[in-house]
């Protein structure tokens, strides 16, 4: 199990590397002069020239590189041009909470319907029910995370005004305010990642049940839904849980969509108003939260194998 | 059934500037917001101009956008998956390792970063959407491959004396084709799904390319009395996506059983 886990380790830390490094060159590599970006539009020559110097812009791109990885190790991700020369820690700070909540109600929604859904479409296979939530994972894989926002808010939110439609209050503030107001981009985010979590569940669920150790579970006498829960969905989650983590990527890539139907000020719409405006500092600032939160994560979920998977736990 | 979805869209993309009813770039200020009637069937937009053409026309971007993209992907998803499988050894774990980083990613926000450096445009969102999905085409182009290695007839050829290119060439691709046929119908779901996307966010098609996801960004202001502005583009997202999946699934059904009954 240790070396299970160290050997995840060590690829994280080239993944963040070739990340960030990936994202720098991009920024660095945006069609005109930087400086003259950020140094705004009434900027004079001495004015984008000093920009330039603020920013370590003249010098050649990989010492620039290096130079941001040793603020960043130290806690320094830079200053936002966009946020008036805010340190874009502040920034990031202000808004991680936000889409944290976001992803964390999203995850909890989906996988909780999904787990059911998929069961049950796997136990009842080729019957209404079979039939019925399949489609329905089709349909919400389909429909865009935009368009199904929109009719959240018309049907929900204007005609029916059942929830607010828009808007976002810290949590702390009020947290009866801020968990409406998160129903309905949670329900955004999750349809689609729904779809995919059933169809992958239902498939492996479908196989497990065609294992010879259920038959011979049935025929000990134990009730179906003993053998569901202790058989089955053991085995069964382990694909399962691996399109878990492949979604948190998608989720995170489908918040800046939501966040921004919805105006809730978190990571996604940083990111999102960080590139519209080429605020360099904020977004490698994002892309290395987001990328050390995408491993933190497939770190956990890796754990979770090795607890759904004795062989693992057993052997590494 | 998806297939004849499909099919139909591409008949009205290809057909559009034929077909369609009225110009999708004239406007019409009299007839803004118009609710959808005889004369326009599907509405008209803000400024009048009839949504149902727009549609059609936004179906040439959506289709022009994912045939690209698939194109892209799929030729670098089989390259890699190819060599890396052929070649096994430390090639194929340093190729697997880089997917696997590329992987790491939202590939949204990737595609973001990709558009934003080299400037919002149609072909810029294209590279970006190809760019983060061939990794996934790879892999399964490669574990095809593994699996069609080690078949009886890969062995032979070889012990025939064919070179390692005419093995992978005459021997393995026609294996693959299958499984990459499938993908290419699921990636184009993916590929319009993140060009609507995209160009909702402003990164994609610019106005007034008729767009399906710059329709839907057109239409918020209106949507509480004018929803269809909105929900038109939006719609016709839905029902292509959808019919790509339906098309991948089907074509994977039916590989599979079979498969199986082999």
């Amino acid at each position: 199990m240790r070396q299970y886990l160290a050997q995840r380790f060590l690829l994280a830390i080239p993944t963040i590397f070739f990340v960030t490094m990936l994202v720098f060159l991009l920024t660095r590599v945006m069609p005109g002069d930087p400086a003259v970006f950020l140094a705004g539009t009434d900027a004079t020559r001495s004015d984008i020239a000093s920009v330039r110097k603020e920013f370590h812009l003249d010098e050649p791109v990989p010492v620039q590189y290096l130079r941001w990885l040793k603020d960043a190790a130290h806690g320094n991700l830079g200053r936002s041009v966009r946020n008036a020369r805010l340190p874009v820690t502040t920034v990031l700070k202000d808004r991680i909470l936000a889409t944290l909540e976001l992803g964390f109600i999203t995850l909890l929604i989906s996988i909780s319907i999904s787990i059911p859904l998929g069961v049950l479409a796997a136990y009842k296979r080729d019957t209404f029910w079979d039939h019925a939530s399949t489609t329905l994972a089709l349909l919400a894989l389909s429909l865009p995370s935009f368009v199904l926002a929109y009719l959240l808010i018309f049907i929900v939110g204007l005609h029916f005004k059942l929830l607010p439609p828009a808007g976002y209050v810290p949590f702390l503030q009020s947290p009866g305010t801020n968990l409406k107001l998160m129903i309905l981009p949670a329900i955004t985010l999750a349809s689609a990642a729904l779809a995919g979590k059933t169809r992958i569940l239902r498939t492996t669920v479908l196989e497990v049940l065609n294992q010879d150790y259920v038959t011979v579970a049935r025929a000990k006498g134990l009730s179906m839904r003993t053998v569901l829960q202790s058989h089955v969905l053991k085995n069964a989650l382990i694909p399962f849980v691996t399109v878990v983590g492949v979604q948190i990527g998608s989720i995170l890539g489908g918040a800046v969509i939501v966040e921004t139907v919805f105006g809730i000020p978190g990571m996604g719409k940083l990111t999102l108003d960080g590139i519209l405006s080429r605020d360099f500092p904020t977004i490698q600032g994002v892309v290395l939260v987001i990328v050390l939160v995408y491993l933190i994560v497939n770190t956990l979920i890796d754990l979770t194998y090795a607890y759904l998977d004795p062989r693992i736990r057993l052997s590494g | 059934m998806g297939g004849a979805v499909v099919l139909i869209l591409v008949i009205l993309a290809i057909g559009a500037p034929v077909i369609a009813p009225y110009s999708p770039y004239k406007a019409d200020f009299n007839g803004a917001k118009n609710a959808p009637s005889w004369h326009h069937l599907l509405g008209q937009d803000q400024i009048g101009r009839d949504l149902l053409s727009r549609a059609m026309y936004g179906a040439r971007t959506a289709l022009y956008v994912g045939s690209l993209v698939v194109t892209i992907a799929v030729t670098l998803g089989v390259l890699v998956g190819t060599v890396g499988g052929l070649a096994g050894g430390w090639t194929d774990r340093l190729i697997g390792a880089v997917v696997d980083m590329t992987f790491a990613f939202p590939s949204l926000v990737l595609a973001l970063a990709v558009t934003a450096a080299l400037g919002p445009s149609l072909t810029t969102l294209m590279i970006a959407i190809g760019a983060t999905s061939w990794p996934g085409l790879s892999r399964v182009v490669r574990s095809a491959v593994f699996k069609t290695k080690s078949r009886d007839f890969v062995t032979s050829a070889r012990a025939t004396g064919a070179g390692p290119v005419r093995v992978a060439v005459r021997h393995v691709l026609p294996n693959v084709v299958p499984e990459i046929i499938v993908l290419a119908s699921l990636l184009s779901a993916t590929a319009v799904l993140a060009e609507a996307s995209l160009s909702f966010l402003g990164l994609g098609a610019k106005p007034p390319t008729p767009s399906w996801g710059l329709g839907v960004s057109d239409g918020q202001p209106f949507l509480e009395h004018q929803p269809w502005i909105a929900l038109v583009p939006g719609g016709f997202v839905f029902i292509t996506v959808m019919a790509f999946n339906v098309l991948g699934d089907g074509i994977r059904d039916v590989l599979d059983p079979r498969l199986r009954n082999r």
